[in-house]
């Protein structure tokens, strides 16, 4: 069951959370203080932070707000992620930068985002979520993302899953409890975007607000 | 309903097959060697566990080359409709070495590109999904694909798992001054970092009712140390954790885990991390091996290497050495050995994984008994 949703994409920013509540507002650039509020504590590594990276963190502490989930009880959290592009573009960065150097040495701080769970780990440091941290690439992104959330929590594996939708400028994030009252998977339908399912779940939230 | 590892296979520096993994293993030869394939490149080290008499067509990844070869026996055997999880840290990483370099090449390195050529060959057409979680990335699939068998939403599930050499990743860690200028000395006194290797896999995955001499997949579990991009956590805590919540699925006590495939990568803080975790998991020293330093770190293949020795090791009831260690350091001491050893008890194993992002699976596998 969804716990609650975080967005970010071109149009705004934004929690919500299924049984009431959610705040939603324009989008700016993502704030260290803004993430080091989310988060409980100062971002360490703020400054290397793709944009993207910060942009899957904004989505991501907004879902943990909306679900309510306080820093002491993230600790078994696990966070899945999918999404095209964010890697591959990141491993072209640092490949970019070791040839138009001479191939002679590599930054080993462009490095560290070349796999697909680079921004799911900083997330996960940042966070502070001890579960586990895994990358699923198929097709219906975020359905996959969810019923294997879900499927994790039946088998006990976890208490709660963070399942991560984000692209270059866009991200949904939906925090999957087990707790009562809370919505359906059905509720988040197929979309072909983060964007796109971060614009249906804002215009969801400000016909709540209407 | 039972998770059973029903077969397996791999293809390794040692070359194709798992036998052939583990006769390499056990003649304590390493099959690390000299590459070529960054000639000219001002590396100060040209070590690697490249698969021999790998020869990609034009145009063809490390990887494609790699999986032709591996899976051509398998073609056709399996339902079409057998869902596929590919396990793969960068997969085609090439073409995006290629696109920087001038090809318009760039989006060929999707997932989803790799997941069709495997659908290809296997003639499979049900669903396919790509698991990455770093350096664990086979384990964490083949924790997937159990999963989605005990919970009886796949009959059985096939995993496919792959990494090959490349400059952009063997450059990576170069700048992180993780590679050795030698083969990688897994658990000794001496080691200083890791070699980089290629290789591929496959494991079937299979429900079952455990009969008599079946392998179950009993246990496992995933954590995120969340401490740092690259390093592990020096406590151990997310590896401990992922063994106590592996042991607790199955069901296990830490007594009866008999032997143990490590991750064993030959850097100074992961062996360390490891060593730690063992030993707080343990009352007392388990046989310890690592395949890394005969194929060189795998990346997301590590994890089926090990799984596929550690079924050799239940079969015979011997524990491989690790190869290249010469003098265990202190805290791998009557863990890690330089020769292979009889094992009076080889009923059940435990696998663990770790990788950039500080992420950890640990895997307990057990042999049914009458």
């Amino acid at each position: 069951m969804i716990a609650g949703i975080g967005w970010h994409n071109a149009g705004g920013h934004g929690w919500l959370r299924p049984n009431g509540g959610g705040e939603s507002g324009e989008s700016t650039g993502v704030s260290a203080p803004a993430l080091s509020e989310l988060a409980g504590g100062a971002i360490k590594y703020f400054p290397r932070l793709t944009a993207p990276a910060r942009v899957a963190m904004h989505a991501a502490g907004l879902a943990l707000r909306a679900a309510g989930w306080e820093h002491a009880a993230r600790r078994e959290v696990g966070i899945l992620c999918g999404g095209y592009g964010n890697w591959i573009s990141s491993s072209r960065s640092y490949f970019s930068d070791y040839a138009d150097h001479g191939r002679a040495i590599g930054r080993a701080n462009l490095f560290i985002y070349t796999l697909p769970t680079s921004i799911a780990s900083e997330i996960a440091i940042a966070m502070g979520l001890g579960g586990p941290t895994l990358h699923l690439q198929q097709s219906n992104v975020m359905q996959g993302l969810l019923d294997e959330a879900h499927c994790m929590l039946c088998a006990g594996e976890v208490p709660g899953m963070l399942a991560l939708w984000a692209d270059f400028n866009a991200a949904v994030c939906v925090a999957v409890g087990a707790g009562e009252g809370q919505m359906p998977f059905d509720s988040v339908r197929p979309c072909t975007h983060p964007s796109e399912l971060a614009a249906e779940i804002a215009a969801r939230f400000e016909r709540r607000v209407s | 309903m039972k998770a059973i590892l029903r077969q397996c296979d791999v293809l390794s520096a040692y070359g194709m097959g798992t036998d052939a993994l583990w006769q390499g293993l056990m003649s304590r030869q390493t099959a690390i060697g000299e590459t070529d394939l960054f000639a000219g490149r001002p590396f100060s080290m040209r070590l690697a566990g490249a698969v021999p008499n790998l020869s990609p067509q034009a145009n063809e990844s490390r990887v494609r080359a790699m999986l032709r070869r591996l899976l051509a026996p398998l073609a056709g055997r399996l339902d079409r409709e057998t869902p596929l999880l590919l396990a793969t840290t960068v997969g085609e990483i090439e073409y995006v070495q290629r696109a920087v370099e001038g090809e318009a090449c760039e989006s060929l390195a999707a997932f989803t590109h790799l997941e069709s050529f495997v659908r290809q060959l296997l003639q499979l057409d049900g669903r396919a999904t790509t698991v990455s979680s770093a350096c664990a990335s086979s384990l964490a699939a083949v924790a997937t694909a159990a999963r989605m068998v005990r919970q009886g939403r796949a009959r059985r599930v096939l995993v496919v798992a792959c990494d090959g050499l490349s400059e952009l990743v063997y450059s990576g860690f170069a700048a992180m001054a993780g590679l050795s200028e030698r083969a990688a000395k897994p658990f000794d006194r001496s080691r200083d970092g890791l070699t980089l290797g290629e290789a591929a896999g496959w494991a079937l995955i299979e429900a079952g009712e455990g009969l008599p001499g079946e392998i179950e997949i009993s246990g496992w579990a995933s954590t995120t140390d969340a401490v740092h991009m690259t390093a592990p956590d020096r406590e151990a805590y997310g590896l401990l954790r992922a063994i106590n919540g592996s042991l607790k699925m199955a069901q296990a006590g830490p007594d009866a885990v008999d032997f143990i495939a490590a991750h064993g990568t030959g850097t100074s803080f992961n062996d360390a991390m490891e060593m730690k975790a063992f030993s707080r998991s343990f009352a007392a020293p388990r046989p310890v091996f690592s395949t890394k330093g005969g194929t060189g770190h795998t990346l997301a293949a590590a994890g089926l290497l090990q799984i596929a020795a550690l079924l050799h090791s239940m079969r015979e009831g011997v524990v491989p050495p690790t190869v290249g260690l010469e003098s265990p350091d202190d805290d791998a001491l009557k863990w890690a050995t330089v020769a292979a050893r009889q094992i009076t008890r080889s009923r059940t194993a435990l696998a663990t994984s770790s990788g950039f992002g500080g992420v950890n699976t640990a895997m307990v596998l057990s042999r049914s008994e009458s």
